[in-house]
């Protein structure tokens, strides 16, 4: 398997280098819950069971025809159980749920802009792990616990997913770490999307300036030694289509836009997932270094092709929702009318427009079908 | 655009604050400073 290995790799690395592949490369993210229910398993049992996560990894590798990795688990419940989080909680289906949350109060702007990850300890952790509001010394150890929770869990995944690659003949793992944008820093775990939306009218000035005061931890966060054009820093970015183009000028983009500078000056290259619907800025993610990997959800594919596809790599913009419903040729019709549009010079890699979290996201015969007609009708 | 904080000690803040054994400091960084790393990872982890 070494050498099919090795081939599909290439497909991804002519694609980083500038190059034609010999085809399109199909990369599918589907969450671990769905591959879960896939599996017949009760997602209650199975997001516990760290040791049955390497058989859901062979599943999915020998199922759904992607030429990488195509599970994405980044929830460990075992580790916010530990925690006692509030702002990642398995619902009632054993699914992980993400409710709104504000960690910081409009008044400590100041405080966090003085020292982020002294505001993240003292103050934001506490607010959103209630394991972690007690004593000093509890909370080192309820800390403590929950680090080794989380890197014997990151661990087992890792070195799982190392092995996979080369048993199934797939590419490499293609993300190497995360980081995340300023604006969608503040906004998301610490203010809240709500709040957020009120503090650019009330506090402007305190929000460029924590933006701006959060930056050099979100670069250090987006650069590993394996940092590479392969080994990508993964970046899913939320807020800016919700704003105001005078609002994405003034709060979301200076700094978005030297955190990506950043990384590739270190050598750390970006796959950004670009939610939402991005058409009114795709001039400034032209600004861009060359190269960058951008995963759309929504937008006219041709005016993306157009604008961007030129200069960065394209992935995305196959919808999910018609995996769902479609029958198998409609699903095969789309994937046809995508690669054609997409796939003409290059910097294209198949995938749809976001990550299947439930079975009933996507029917796993159209995945199948519609990878199985991309990795055969793409070729160059 | 160099990352500081109260909470988090760089190799060079670490050489400053503890007697380090100069001749050894390479193996003394590489089985001290990656615990420094890990701390930070997981505190971004927690707050992305």
């Amino acid at each position: 398997m070494l050498e099919q290995t090795k081939e599909t790799h290439q497909l991804f690395v002519d694609i980083d280098e500038g190059r034609i592949p010999k085809r399109v490369p199909v990369h599918t993210w589907l969450d671990i819950s769905y591959v879960i229910q896939y599996a017949g398993m009760d997602m209650r049992r199975a997001n516990w069971d760290v040791e049955n996560f390497k058989n859901l990894f062979d599943l999915s590798a020998k199922t759904f025809k992607s030429d990488i990795n195509a599970v994405d688990i980044t929830r460990f419940i075992p580790v916010y159980n530990i925690l006692g989080a509030v702002n990642f909680v398995m619902g009632s289906s054993g699914q992980i749920q993400h409710p709104e949350v504000k960690g910081m109060e409009a008044d400590e702007y100041e405080e966090l802009i003085a020292d982020p990850y002294k505001f993240i300890h003292d103050k934001l952790l506490p607010r959103l792990y209630k394991k972690l509001d007690t004593n000093p010394a509890q909370r080192a150890m309820v800390f403590s616990k929950a680090m080794k929770a989380h890197s014997d869990i990151f661990g087992h995944i890792i070195a799982h997913q190392d092995s996979l690659a080369e048993k199934y003949g797939i590419a490499y793992e293609r993300v190497g770490c995360q980081t995340v944008a300023p604006f969608d820093l503040i906004a998301d775990q610490f203010r809240g999307f709500r709040e957020m939306s009120k503090d650019i009218r009330r506090y402007p000035d305190q929000v460029v300036r924590a933006c701006e005061a959060v930056l050099p931890m979100l670069i250090k966060a987006g650069i590993k030694p394996h940092s590479s054009r392969q080994k990508r820093t993964f970046m899913p970015l939320h807020m800016a289509p919700y704003l105001r183009l005078s609002d994405f000028e003034k709060f979301y983009w200076p700094t978005f836009k030297k955190l990506i500078e950043a990384l590739w000056a270190a050598g750390a290259v970006p796959l950004l997932f670009v939610e939402q619907d991005w058409t009114r800025f795709l001039d400034y993610l032209n600004e861009l270094p060359a190269g960058t990997q951008m995963m759309f959800e929504y937008g006219d594919p041709k005016v993306i092709k157009e604008k961007v596809g030129k200069k960065h790599i394209i992935s995305g913009l196959y919808p999910l929702t018609l995996l769902s419903k479609g029958t198998k040729q409609e699903c095969i019709d789309k994937a046809k009318e995508l690669v054609d549009i997409l796939a003409p010079g290059g910097n294209y890699i198949f995938s749809f427009d976001k990550i299947a979290l439930n079975l009933n996201d996507a029917n796993p015969e159209n995945i199948i079908a519609v990878n199985e007609f991309v990795r055969e009708y793409a070729v160059y | 655009m160099e990352f500081k904080s109260e909470y988090y000690t760089s190799w060079e803040d670490y050489v400053k604050e503890n007697e380090i054994d100069t001749e050894n400091e390479d193996v003394i960084k590489a089985n001290t400073q990656p615990y420094e790393e890990m701390v930070f990872d997981f505190t971004m982890w927690l707050v992305m």
